[in-house]
C-alpha cells in the first residue's frame, strides 16, 4: 500500500481533518464508548482526558485498528473510511504509540525500526529506512543509538524507537497513549517539545491522559470521557482546572453509593502489623513504578490507599502479598521480613484480595474447592463454609455448584469471605468493592469493619476515592510516583482530588 | 451461518466418554478404510483382526508397560507439566535393572528380597532421569517438553552403547546384548484361566491406580496438582509451591516408567538388548494412553487396555495380509490425531446459529 512514500506523507502540508461520529463499542454486556462524536483538527494538540475506564484507550484502539468499532462512522478529510485492522490505520496515516513500547528486547534499535519495511516498497532498502530513522531523530531531537540493543535502553529510549517507528510510516495523526507516565519532568518537556513539532507541522496530535494539569500545560482542545461518554470537548481556554475535575469525576452523585459513614478511629499507639519501609516498587516491565514508599497499618485498623489505575496501586498490593520482588527497602508482617518468608507463609497468614479476582480462583472447580485454596482452609468444614456464604450474600445453590457459573460479583465475594475466613493477621484488598452492587458494598465495608475492631489489620488499595474516604482510619494517596498521606479530617476529597490528577 | 464457539467451565464425565470412543471409532473405521482402498484388506478381515486384538493374550503383554508409564503421565499432565520422557525414563529403569542383576546382585539373596530391591532400583533410575527435567523447570523455568524428549536421546545412546560395548554379553555370539540375568530374578508368569499373566506387574498396574486415584481425588497434593494444572496464578496467590509439584509429579511420573522398564526386563527379554527393542516406543503411545483417560488413574487401566489392544491388532493384520509396522502406526496415529481433535469439543461447546 505505500509502494510511494511520499504519498502518504502530508508533512507540511495542508492540515488534516479527522472526524468520528457515532462511534460505539461494546465489549459484552459493558458499553465502552457510546455514541462518540470527536472532532480533531490538522495543527491542534487535542487531549482525551478521562478516568481509567472512562473509554480513553477504547477510542484509541479503534482509531489505530487493534478494536473494530461496533457503531459509528470516521471521516478523514471529508471521506468516511473503514478501519479494520492497524494495517487499515496506518494506510489512512493513522500511527500509535502505545503505553508501554511494544519492542523486541533481544533485537537492536534499528532491527526493531526495519518493521516499517514492510510498509515502503519492496525496492527499499533497510539501509534507506535506517538513513530515514537518523534524519527524523535528528529533526525531532530523538537521538538514540541505532546499534544498541533494547534490553539496555531505558523508558523514556524506548518510548523514543516507539515514536521513530510511528514516524517512519509518516503518519498524518499521531495517537499518544498516556506518554508522560514514567518520564522524569526532564523527559517529559523533551517530548512536550516533539508533540509541539508536529503540531506546528500541521498534524494531528491525540494525547492520552489522565493528568489535568498536563492537558492544560499541552493541549489546544480537551475532549473529557466519562464512563464512554463525551462529556464536553472544548478549547483549553474555555476550562479550569476545577471545571475539569468536575467533569472527569460525576461529582456528588456517586456519594450516595455509601450510605454507613464510619467513625475513624486512632490505632497508632498498638502494635504496627505491617511496615513498609523505603520501598521501591516495580512494575511488569521492570521500571520503578512507585518510589520510597512508607507505610505502617497497626492493629485494628483500616487505613485506605487511594490512586488511578496504572500508577502502581495494584503493584504495592503484589508487592506487599510477596509476589513482586522489591527495589529497594523493607516491608514486615508481624515483625518478619517477607523477603524471607515462604510464599506459603505469606498466603496462609495474609488474606489477599488481587485486582483481578480471577488469578485466585479455579473456575473450572466446585465453590467448595476454591473455598478451601489456601492450606489452612483445607480441612474447613462445609458448616463453616456456608456461614460465610450466607453471611457475604452469595448467590450459591450449594458450595458444589460450579465456580464458573457464579456472576462476577458473587466471585469476587466469594474471594473476599475466603480472605476473611483465613482470619488473617493482615488483609490487603485492591478494589474490593468494584463490580459489585450497593448492598453488597456495604456488606463488604461492614465485614472489614467488624474485622478491624476484632483486632486485625486491614489495607485497602482502591481506585475508588470515595470508599477510600468512606472506610478509611487513615488515607494515603498515590501522587508522582510514591504515596502521600493525606489528613483524613480536613477537606479530604478535594485534597485526594487534586494530589491524584 | 454462524458458529458460536463457547469455553466450558464444566465438562461432564458422559461427555468425556463419548468422546472417546468416538475417537477409537472414528479411528476404526478410517483405518478400515484406507486399509481396504490401499492395501485390498476386505473389512470382515479388519474386524476379525480388531476382534482377535481385543481377545489377544498378547494384548496383556503390551498392556503392562502401555498403562504403567500411562498412569505415571497421569500426574505431570494433570498438572500441565508435559513429560514426554516416559521413554527415556522406562529404558533407564531397564539398564539399572540389568546392571544390579548382572553385575552386583549376590546369588545367595532369596529372590522375594532380591525382585522388590529390583523394583525399587528401577523406580528410583526412572524417577532420577525425571528429575533432571523437572529440577531444570522448577529451578530456571526450562521447558520440560524439550527436556524430557532429549533425555529420551540421551538414553538411548547410553543404553545403546552399553550393549554393543561394555556389557555385550560373552555368550551372545557377538550379538548387541548381555548375558541372560540369573533366572531366580525372573518375574514368571502366572497362568489363569489358560492365559499367562504376569501377576506381579499387573498387581503393580492395580495398586498405583488405586494410589494415585487417591491422591488425585483425596488429598491436599493432589489437589495442588489440579488448581497448578488449571489456574497457575491461583496456585501461586494462594500459596502451593510449583517447585514442589514439578518436582514430584515427575518423581512419580519417571519412577513409574522405570518401573515398566525393569519388566520389560524382567519379566519378558530377561536381559538387556539393543533398546529400540526393549521399549518399542510405549513411552510415547503412553502419552496417548495418558491421555484418552482424561488423567483419570482408573480409567487409565482401560485406555491402557485398548492402546495395547490395537497394537495386537495391527500385529495380526500383519500377519494376516502381510502389512509392516506402518499398520500399528497408523492406528496411533490415527487415534492421536482424532484424540486431540475432538478434545476441543470437549473444552469448548460449539452452537450452529443459522
Amino acid at each position: 500500500m505505500f509502494r510511494n512514500r511520499e504519498v502518504i506523507g502530508l508533512v507540511g502540508s495542508t492540515p488534516t481533518q479527522l472526524f468520528i461520529n457515532g462511534l460505539s463499542k461494546r465489549f459484552g454486556p459493558i458499553h465502552a464508548l457510546k455514541n462518540v462524536s470527536i472532532e480533531f483538527r490538522g495543527g491542534e494538540i487535542h487531549i482525551i482526558l478521562g478516568e481509567n475506564g472512562a473509554g480513553k484507550t477504547t477510542l484509541a484502539k479503534i482509531l489505530s485498528g487493534i478494536y473494530r468499532l461496533d457503531e459509528g462512522e470516521i471521516t478523514i478529510n471529508g471521506t468516511p473510511v473503514k478501519i479494520r485492522n492497524t494495517k487499515d490505520a496506518l494506510r489512512n496515516g493513522i500511527a500509535i504509540v502505545s503505553q508501554y513500547p511494544k519492542l523486541i528486547e533481544e533485537m537492536t534499535v534499528a532491527e526493531n525500526l526495519l518493521i516499517a519495511l514492510d510498509y515502503y516498497g519492496p525496492l527499499t532498502t533497510p539501509r534507506s529506512v535506517i538513513e530515514r530513522a537518523v534524519e527524523l531523530a535528528d529533526k525531532y531531537g530523538l537521538h538514540i543509538d541505532m546499534d544498541k540493543y533494547i534490553y539496555s535502553l531505558s523508558f523514556s529510549e524506548r518510548q523514543r524507537v516507539e515514536i521513530l517507528k510511528a514516524l517512519l510510516l509518516n503518519p498524518s495523526v499521531l495517537i499518544l497513549d498516556e506518554p508522560t507516565t514514567l518520564l522524569t519532568p526532564n523527559e517529559k518537556r523533551g517530548l512536550y517539545r516533539f508533540i509541539e513539532m508536529l503540531k506546528q507541522e500541521g498534524k494531528i496530535v491525540i494525547v492520552i491522559t489522565h493528568k489535568i494539569d498536563e492537558a492544560l500545560e499541552i493541549g489546544d482542545r480537551i475532549t473529557i470521557l466519562r464512563d464512554g461518554k463525551v462529556i464536553v470537548s472544548l478549547p483549553k481556554e474555555k476550562l479550569t482546572k476545577d471545571m475539569i475535575i468536575k467533569y472527569m469525576f460525576s461529582d456528588g452523585a456517586e456519594e450516595n453509593k455509601y450510605n454507613q459513614i464510619f467513625i475513624r478511629r486512632d490505632a497508632s499507639n498498638r502494635n504496627a502489623v505491617l511496615v513498609v519501609e523505603g520501598v521501591d516498587v516495580i512494575d511488569d516491565y521492570g521500571y520503578i513504578i512507585l518510589k520510597n514508599v512508607n507505610l505502617k497499618v497497626f492493629e485494628g485498623e483500616i487505613v485506605g490507599v487511594a490512586g488511578i489505575a496504572g500508577t502502581g496501586l495494584k503493584e504495592l498490593g503484589e508487592s506487599i502479598y510477596g509476589l513482586r520482588k522489591i527495589a529497594r527497602g523493607q516491608i514486615v508482617i508481624n515483625g518478619r521480613s517477607v523477603s524471607y518468608m515462604k510464599r506459603e507463609e505469606i498466603a496462609n497468614n495474609v488474606g489477599f484480595i488481587p485486582d483481578n479476582i480471577v488469578k485466585t480462583l479455579v473456575l473450572e472447580l466446585e465453590v467448595e474447592k476454591n473455598f478451601r485454596l489456601k492450606k489452612s482452609l483445607w480441612s474447613i468444614t462445609l458448616d463453616a463454609m456456608e456461614r460465610y456464604i450466607n453471611k457475604f450474600r452469595i448467590k450459591a445453590e450449594s458450595p458444589n455448584q460450579n465456580t464458573g457459573t457464579l456472576s462476577g460479583g458473587n466471585l469476587q465475594k466469594l474471594v473476599v469471605s475466603r480472605e476473611v475466613a483465613l482470619k488473617p493477621k493482615l488483609l490487603i484488598a485492591t478494589n474490593p468493592t468494584k463490580a459489585l452492587d450497593h448492598i453488597s458494598i456495604n456488606v463488604i465495608h461492614g465485614i472489614f469493619r467488624e474485622y478491624a475492631s476484632n483486632g486485625g489489620a486491614v489495607l485497602i488499595l482502591s481506585e475508588d476515592i470515595d470508599e477510600v474516604l468512606r472506610i478509611s482510619d487513615r488515607i494515603y494517596v498515590i501522587s508522582n510516583n510514591t504515596i502521600k498521606p493525606v489528613d483524613s479530617n480536613k477537606d479530604a476529597r478535594k485534597l485526594m482530588m487534586e494530589l491524584l490528577t | 451461518m454462524k458458529l458460536v464457539v463457547r469455553r466450558r467451565f464444566y465438562k461432564h464425565t458422559y461427555l468425556k466418554i463419548v468422546l472417546t470412543v468416538a475417537a477409537i471409532g472414528l479411528t476404526l473405521l478410517i483405518s478400515m478404510v484406507i486399509l481396504y482402498l490401499a492395501s485390498n484388506i476386505p473389512p470382515e478381515d479388519f474386524i476379525y483382526a480388531v476382534y482377535m486384538g481385543l481377545i489377544d493374550p498378547s494384548t496383556l503383554r503390551y498392556l503392562i508397560p502401555l498403562t504403567l508409564c500411562g498412569l505415571g503421565l497421569t500426574l505431570p499432565y494433570k498438572a500441565g507439566i508435559w513429560n514426554i520422557g516416559s521413554e527415556g525414563q522406562l529404558l533407564s529403569g531397564a539398564i539399572i535393572a540389568t546392571y544390579i542383576a548382572l553385575y552386583i546382585y549376590p546369588t545367595d539373596i532369596n529372590p522375594i528380597i532380591g525382585i522388590p530391591l529390583l523394583l525399587i532400583a528401577s523406580f528410583m533410575a526412572g524417577a532420577a532421569t525425571a528429575l533432571v527435567a523437572g529440577f531444570l523447570k522448577a529451578r530456571y523455568n526450562l521447558n520440560e517438553i524439550l527436556s524430557t524428549l532429549m533425555l529420551n536421546y540421551i538414553i538411548i545412546g547410553l543404553g545403546n552403547y552399553l550393549v554393543y560395548g561394555p556389557w555385550r554379553g560373552a555368550t551372545q555370539y557377538g550379538y548387541p546384548r548381555t548375558d541372560i540375568i540369573p533366572s531366580q530374578l525372573w518375574i514368571t508368569n502366572i497362568e489363569i484361566l489358560g492365559i499367562r499373566i504376569n501377576m506381579t506387574l499387573i498387581i503393580i498396574i492395580l495398586a498405583s491406580a488405586l494410589a494415585l486415584n487417591y491422591i488425585i481425588k483425596h488429598t491436599r497434593f493432589g489437589y495442588d496438582i489440579t488448581v497448578y494444572g488449571l489456574n497457575r496464578d491461583a496456585a501461586i496467590y494462594s500459596g502451593i509451591s510449583p517447585e514442589k509439584v514439578i518436582i514430584l509429579t515427575m518423581l512419580i511420573s519417571g519412577g513409574l516408567a522405570g518401573l515398566a522398564g525393569a519388566g520389560e526386563v524382567l519379566a519378558i527379554h530377561r536381559q538387556l538388548i539393543r533398546v529400540q527393542d526393549v521399549s518399542a516406543g510405549y513411552g510415547y503411545m503412553a502419552i496417548l494412553v495418558a491421555w484418552l483417560s482424561r488423567m483419570d488413574p482408573m480409567a487409565t487401566i482401560l485406555s491402557g487396555y485398548l492402546v495395547a489392544a490395537l497394537i495386537s491388532t495391527g500385529y495380526t493384520l500383519q500377519i494376516l495380509a502381510g502389512l509392516t509396522i506402518g499398520a500399528v502406526n497408523l492406528f496411533i496415529g490415527g487415534l492421536l490425531v482424532l484424540a486431540t481433535a475432538l478434545d476441543f469439543l470437549l473444552e469448548y461447546e460449539v452452537e450452529i446459529r443459522w
